[in-house]
């Protein structure tokens, strides 16, 4: 039987096309008129054997008998060669490809063509997790989870990293890990696990405590990724404030670039949970002053107040749909009892206006557990890239769950009980990227 | 322009049922096939278009006709009185008209369209099926494209699951 749970020798990232789909010779996509074009009809049929598909045929599928002949776009849609297939479907948004991989297994192959796949839109398959230092020995361990609870894991056997190597952030593909060397310096590795390419980026001679380490990277935009590094130190003996420090590395120079910034509040960036990339600047909120607000680093090097969000219990800060999305819980105004979780999102990224985009009652997300902690049972995964689904972890035992905001549906995906957050989203990249060649 | 007007290499394409159509040099070109082929020095007067049909090919002149830079093909008038703002309007609302065909035809056009090289062509037959297919149900869609449902009823179940959040 055709087993779904396809990350066997390749690990996760590959995806290998399940066997007994079709990876006969395909003709090639333009034929020189000047050619013989013999059999053009047999040709251009797809290769998987249509007369067998047809005779074992069930009621719901139409069967062609041979008392009447096919109609005229029955044959032309059957002379459509993969290469036109995937033509059709390289246009259709990533959301449609994953639905229509249950159209035929033919079509799952295609889609999972290693050929292929590099034309197709891509989007979330799962999430990674780290290995355990023990797990790490010669290599860095990967754990995956895809959205139905498969677990696997993968030895990057490509890094010549053990169990100094720590994975950091992972973004569009690209993973970043931080490698701690002697003398308690850690030097950064960008590396993208499909591929199996990766580089070691310059070291970052940095002053203070690194309060948040992140790889911003959309291939949409630009084949280069960008590191950003922030660190925080108090301003000095009895002053207010911190000293913020930005540091980013750009792939496109090989370079580091750093500014430092005074804040006369006291920030504190360990605090900071999660970030998101967008237009080329790195989002995140902070307490200050009994207000929060999301603070915008940029490839420059430069922070700033983008804008005042909300103040939530467990914020939660993600790009998807091309938006920002700002998450956490409202808590009661008396006992400071949690009440609901509220999604806002910014939809118009000039307007800096956060739009209350779902609100819902803490007993209805939680199934009516009441016993629910926020602070200790309850984990943030991430929002969807591409559709309202929120991914969290719940107890002790970390239950994986998604909260389908437009349907208002809790669903239990698995327990991930000895994998250890932060659960990265992954959304694999095939394409060979020229600023992961040293 | 003139010169040009008056200067201007015809072409003869051939379709396997026999008919003959001539073409300005510019318009074939439009076809990124038969522009290689006129570069290579390959062609002639006449090219053989082996398996594209003379309904199918005649609708691919047509689009190629519109499409071809208007400064060369119809003349100076067009281009310098007309904005470019405009005439992509024109050309969108001509596409929209030109593609209301039925599914044979619009399947056999993204054949044409691919194994001639026209980039425009190939985009518009292609996003207009997935537009047509993109809301369909999995069954309409194995219908619209001839596609048969090869999953045993547990695979299908098992993929279903898998993909569930795109399904709303």
């Amino acid at each position: 039987m055709y087993c779904l749970a396809q990350y066997t020798n390749d690990g996760p990232l590959a995806s290998p096309v399940p066997v007994g789909l079709n990876l006969l010779p395909r003709p090639p996509r333009f034929h020189h008129p000047c050619s013989a074009f013999d059999g053009a009809a047999a040709a251009m049929s797809t290769p998987v054997d249509r007369a067998r598909q047809w005779e074992d045929g069930r009621k719901s599928t139409r069967i062609r008998s041979s008392s009447s002949p096919p109609s005229s776009s029955e044959t032309a849609a059957e002379r459509l060669t993969d290469d036109l297939l995937v033509e059709i479907l390289s246009r259709v948004p990533a959301r449609s490809l994953c639905r229509f991989k249950c159209v035929s297994k033919h079509w799952l192959g295609l889609i999972n063509d290693r050929t292929y796949r590099r034309k197709l839109p891509r989007t979330l398959t799962g999430f990674l997790f780290r290995g355990t230092t023990e797990e790490q020995l010669v290599h860095p361990v990967l754990h995956f989870t895809n959205l139905s609870g498969n677990r696997s894991r993968t030895n990057l056997t490509f890094l010549p990293y053990g169990r100094n190597a720590f994975l950091l952030d992972c973004c569009n593909g690209l993973l970043l890990y931080g490698v701690s060397a002697h003398g308690g310096k850690r030097h950064y590795v960008v590396c993208n696990p499909a591929t199996e390419e990766w580089t070691e980026l310059p070291h970052c001679d940095h002053a203070g405590w690194v309060g948040i380490v992140h790889l911003g990277f959309d291939p949409a935009v630009s084949p280069h990724f960008h590191v950003f590094l922030l660190t925080d130190e108090l301003n000095g003996f009895r002053l207010p404030g911190v000293d913020v420090c930005s540091y980013v590395y750009s792939s496109e120079t090989g370079r580091w670039v750093h500014k430092e910034k005074k804040w006369y509040w006291d920030i504190d960036l360990v605090l900071v949970h999660s970030a998101a990339y967008l237009n080329g600047s790195l989002h995140f909120f902070v307490d200050v002053n009994h207000s929060t607000l999301c603070l915008a680093a940029d490839k420059e090097a430069g922070t700033m107040i983008y804008s005042r969000v909300p103040s939530l219990n467990d914020g939660f800060m993600q790009q998807s749909q091309g938006c920002l999305y700002y998450a956490g819980f409202e808590t009661d105004d008396n006992d400071d009892h949690v009440v609901r979780l509220l999604v806002y999102v910014l939809e118009d990224y000039n307007s800096k206006e956060w739009i209350l985009k779902h609100s819902i009652e803490r007993s209805h997300l939680f199934g009516g557990r009441h016993d629910v902690d926020i602070e200790e049972d309850f984990c943030w995964i991430a929002i969807h890239p591409e559709c309202n689904l929120i991914f969290f972890t719940l107890g002790w035992n970390r239950t994986f769950m998604f909260y389908d905001m437009d349907r208002r549906q809790l669903k239990v995906i698995c327990n991930l009980e000895n994998g250890n957050p932060p659960y990265l989203p992954y959304v694999p990249l095939y394409e060979e990227l020229q600023s992961l060649h040293k | 322009m003139a010169t040009r007007e008056a200067g201007k290499k015809m072409i003869m394409l051939k379709s396997p049922d026999g008919m003959e159509f001539e073409v300005e040099e510019a318009v074939a070109m439009e076809s990124q096939t038969i522009r290689k082929m006129i570069e290579d020095d390959c062609a002639d007067t006449a090219i053989l278009i082996p398996n594209i049909n003379s309904k199918i090919l005649s609708r691919v002149i047509e689009y190629c006709n519109k499409h071809v830079p208007t400064t060369g093909a119809t003349g100076a008038a067009a281009s310098d009185t007309v904005a470019p703002a405009a005439l992509a309007e024109d050309l969108k609302i001509w596409d929209a008209e030109f593609i209301k065909v039925n599914r044979a035809t619009r399947f056999n056009l993204i054949q044409a369209a691919s194994y001639l090289n026209i980039k425009g062509l190939l985009d518009l037959t292609s996003q207009t099926t997935i537009d047509t297919i993109s809301d369909n149900s999995l069954e309409e869609i194995r219908s619209f494209l001839s596609t048969k449902n090869d999953y045993l009823p547990e695979e299908e179940q098992t993929i279903r699951r898998e993909n569930q959040w795109a399904f709303q």
